[in-house]
């Protein structure tokens, strides 16, 4: 008896250290990226990571940051080498407004990439609502949603999205079915499943994963981004939450000066040109080439827009109905002055406007549709990518959408 | 050397709280260093048993 | 789900430890709950193998129904060869067609522990057939063949020792000591095959002959070699000490299987510390058998010739049952040899007689029985192929 006692002394000497421990090893991403979990634009290793998002919004909040996701693609983008002074991680982040926002998305994600996004994050997302940025072009029929979502794929997303029990499983059904359409492999889409369903290997990857402290974080933790240049490095960058979003007492945002300040702004960066096309683009041709180049993708033969789109719009619908978070769908415009000399005239964008506005409609989302906007110089920098005061109209909406229009919550 | 050992080994196989106290520092050395093996020091995977296969 | 391998194991083994610790601090006999549980280990360890379990779910009905026959016949008074002979043949067809399966890369009634399952019943069927079992419960021959714990690779237990201790009922301070016991083989085992078989297995790194000097390209093969050789040890002596351990939680003392066997002093003394279980099996139902036969019919003129012969005989089937492949049957018939070479030497040799006893001749003789040992091991591993063939394509 004495022996079974000493042994058994031993087995909880250990054990119970380590069963103590390693619940908080589990949030050792968190413990990693506690002193600088902030990134502008977090590049396509962190978006990509949902267990990364997670640990990155816990962080940002738990220090104050009150970041609310919104999910877009390469609007984010800075412009380069100017700063427009709106961008939401300028206007949020070096000021402090009460609130800030975690830029979900990269080139190529589209509706069908945020749907599973949701699905993965949805008990994570702060407040249960997300503002979500839907691009015309996405829909056009040069567009190759395929592709792009191929080039964009999370498996850890889509494994995540899986496992949510919120999710429907006539809505995996459906993602599913548009993944493979899309060209992901069967194996990768179904292969999951069957593993997820025995006990046997639910226990030893559970223990696995609750001894796992060797998990490789090297790809979300690295600021590097092979397909990134310098400036977008920039963007990605790991650093503090910025000390101007919490500095002093949280204000209203004082919307005309914001306006006032962007429209002088964006004239001094578009002083090139008439279109208000940001400086350094027009000046070095890319106008030009845009010019002399939009014949051959921005036309169409029989249908202006893809089907296919709409399917992937009303699935991040469906999930976001779902899991119970509630989007606000931002339609993003296109720069009329550049747009109307295409096939995409002013009436064939109204299709795609007038067609969104009615599935919001009908599935009562709310929307907000800057179709009014298409003329307004500084409000796109270039054909479709927010500018000056672009984004002080689009921070606004985020604010009162997360804040209430009183600045009040 | 070898009194000592003999002395280590009756002592370990006797039915006392000393014989006892041997077992609880063997049972955790034991397991710690499991536990430092095949989740800290990065060796990798155990090899696959041999003899299962015949 | 495999046995000793997967965290899941260890798991399910933890909490069917807890039942049997119960049975067996009140004094219960632990053998019933122990069936179940080895039926329920085994149902996890096939898995979603239909295959597999379908091949062991014919086995154990050939097994019971020869067995049982047999039995039948000899309890009987009637004691009919024939049977005896059908039965034997009946459980060991199954091995040898799976082997001889194995050599066409077809798997043909093969299951996971087809081997242990096979001595274990054949033991039965041969001890039937020699009066040492009179009689035996249904319930302890399928506990004996299907006990969970050294099921997958041994240690080959007996089935008259395994139902006594079956049977029996412990106070609660044996079965503290028993499970205390249990608990610290688990641990030897595992730092045994997890740590230091993972270890020596890193460094064995086989290779052809390289093109260095001489002594270091020999260096290197017995240093994998000797790799390889501890490797094996700790790989196969920690799982059968963790098949021992977890046998102890359940009330059942399984036999050792390893005894400090790179100590042996002659190859017969190596024989008598490596993979114990299965070396004693072979003597009693292989070699005893093959001895007294072949003296009955004078097939030998002298015993040692005898001797010889049975070692031959019985360290071939020990290679052929590792894996009908020249590698293991040049394995059995290296020991075969030295077997009976080290008879033949002890038996005649006036400088062996002299000297058996003294310190130095000790010494001598471990250090050539050590590396003869790895010498197996090389041929055992495919690393002699791999240099032999190096030697003869390169």
């Amino acid at each position: 008896m004495k022996r079974l006692i000493a042994v058994v002394l031993a087995i909880a000497l250990i054990c119970v250290p380590i069963a103590m421990g390693a619940p908080a090893s589990s949030s050792a991403l968190e413990k990693k990226i506690a002193d600088a979990p902030y990134q502008i634009w977090p590049a396509k290793a962190r978006s990509n990571s949902p267990d990364y998002v997670r640990a990155a919004i816990k962080q940002r909040n738990a220090q104050g940051d009150n970041c609310k996701v919104v999910l877009g693609t390469s609007e984010f983008r800075w412009v380069y080498p100017d700063t427009v002074s709106s961008h939401p991680a300028n206007f949020f982040g070096n000021n402090n407004y009460g609130m800030d926002t975690f830029l979900l998305g990269q080139p190529y994600c589209q509706d069908l990439w945020h749907a599973i996004e949701v699905g993965a994050l949805s008990e994570d997302i702060p407040d249960d609502k997300v503002v979500f940025f839907c691009g015309i072009t996405w829909f056009m029929d040069y567009q190759n949603p395929a592709k792009c979502f191929r080039l964009s794929f999370s498996p850890e997303a889509y494994a995540d999205l899986m496992a949510n029990p919120k999710v429907t499983d006539e809505t995996k059904a459906k993602i599913q079915e548009k993944m493979i359409a899309y060209g992901v492999e069967e194996a990768e889409v179904y292969g999951g499943e069957a593993k997820s369903e025995n006990l046997v290997e639910r226990i030893n990857s559970g223990i696995q994963e609750f001894f796992d402290d060797s998990k490789n974080w090297d790809a979300v933790l690295s600021d590097e981004e092979d397909d990134w240049n310098a400036p977008e490095r920039e963007l990605n960058r790991s650093r503090p939450v910025p000390e101007g979003r919490t500095a002093g007492q949280a204000q209203a945002p004082d919307w005309d000066a914001w306006l006032a300040q962007e429209k002088a702004e964006g004239a001094d960066q578009t002083s090139s040109n008439e279109m208000g096309i940001y400086n350094s683009w027009y000046e070095n041709g890319g106008y030009d080439s845009w010019r002399d180049g939009w014949d051959e993708w921005l036309t169409f033969t029989d249908e202006p827009y893809q089907e296919t789109e709409f399917e992937d719009f009303e699935l991040f619908l469906d999930v976001c109905e779902e899991t119970g978070i509630e989007p606000l769908v931002v339609l993003m415009p296109l720069k009329g002055a550049m747009i109307d000399q295409t096939d995409y005239t002013p009436e064939v964008r109204a299709l795609w406007y007038d067609r969104m506005k009615a599935i919001c409609e009908k599935r009562g989302v709310a929307y907000v549709d800057y179709s009014p906007y298409e003329y307004d110089p500084y409000f796109l920098y270039d054909m479709a990518h927010f500018g000056w005061t672009g984004w002080v109209q689009v921070n606004r909406d985020i604010y009162e959408f997360f804040m209430g229009k009183e600045g009040q919550k | 050397m070898r009194k000592l050992a003999d002395k280590i080994a009756e002592i370990f196989f006797s039915d006392t709280w000393a014989g006892a106290l041997l077992w609880f520092v063997a049972a955790a050395a034991l397991l710690a260093l499991l536990v430092w093996f095949l989740v800290y020091s990065g060796f990798g995977e155990p090899a696959a048993p041999v003899y299962e296969n015949f | 789900m495999n046995f000793y391998i997967d965290p899941a194991f260890y798991v399910f083994l933890a909490v069917a430890i807890v039942p049997a610790a119960v049975l067996g601090f009140s004094g219960h006999r632990i053998k019933y709950y122990g069936l179940a549980a080895s039926l329920a280990f085994l149902l996890l360890l096939f898995g979603e193998n239909v295959e597999g379990m379908l091949a062991f779910a014919a086995f154990l009905a050939i097994a019971c129904a020869a067995t049982f026959w047999e039995l039948a016949s000899w309890k009987s008074g009637q004691k009919a060869l024939w049977k005896f002979r059908c039965a034997l043949v009946a459980v060991i067809a199954p091995l040898v067609v799976y082997k001889i399966g194995a050599v066409f890369d077809h798997n043909l009634m093969g299951f996971l522990g087809i081997s242990y399952i096979t001595f274990k019943a054949v033991q039965v069927i041969i001890e039937i057939r020699d009066d040492l079992i009179e009689d035996m419960n249904f319930a302890d021959y399928l506990y004996f063949l299907v006990f969970f714990t050294p099921f997958t690779s041994g240690p080959i237990d007996r089935s008259r020792r395994f139902a006594e201790d079956a049977n029996r009922t412990y106070t609660a301070s044996e079965y503290a000591d028993l499970l205390a016991r249990g608990i610290m083989l688990l641990l030897v085992g595992a730092v045994y095959q997890k740590v230091l078989g993972t270890v020596f297995h890193h460094y064995f790194t086989p290779a052809p002959l390289g093109d260095g000097p001489w002594w270091t390209e020999l260096g290197a093969q017995v240093k994998d070699a000797y790799m390889y050789g501890f490797y094996l040890f700790f790989d196969f002596a920690g799982y059968s000490l963790m098949a021992m351990g977890a046998s102890y939680c359940f009330g059942i003392k399984t036999p050792r299987n390893f005894r400090a066997p790179f100590l042996a002093t002659d190859v017969r003394d190596f024989w008598d510390r490596w993979h114990m279980t299965l070396s004693t099996w072979l003597r009693d139902f292989v070699f005893m058998r093959a001895v007294k036969s072949a003296t009955r019919r004078k097939l030998f003129k002298d015993r040692l010739h005898t001797a010889c012969a049975g070692y031959m005989a019985n360290f071939l089937l020990m290679g052929a049952w590792h894996g009908l492949t020249v590698d293991y049957l040049v394995y059995g018939a290296y020991y075969g040899v030295l077997m009976g070479a080290t008879d033949v030497y002890q038996k005649k040799s006036a400088f062996h007689k002299r000297h058996k006893k003294e310190n130095w001749y000790k010494v001598v003789q471990w250090f050539v029985t050590i590396n003869v040992v790895m010498l197996g091991m090389a041929i055992f591993s495919g690393q002699m192929h791999t240099v032999v063939g190096g030697l003869i394509h390169g």
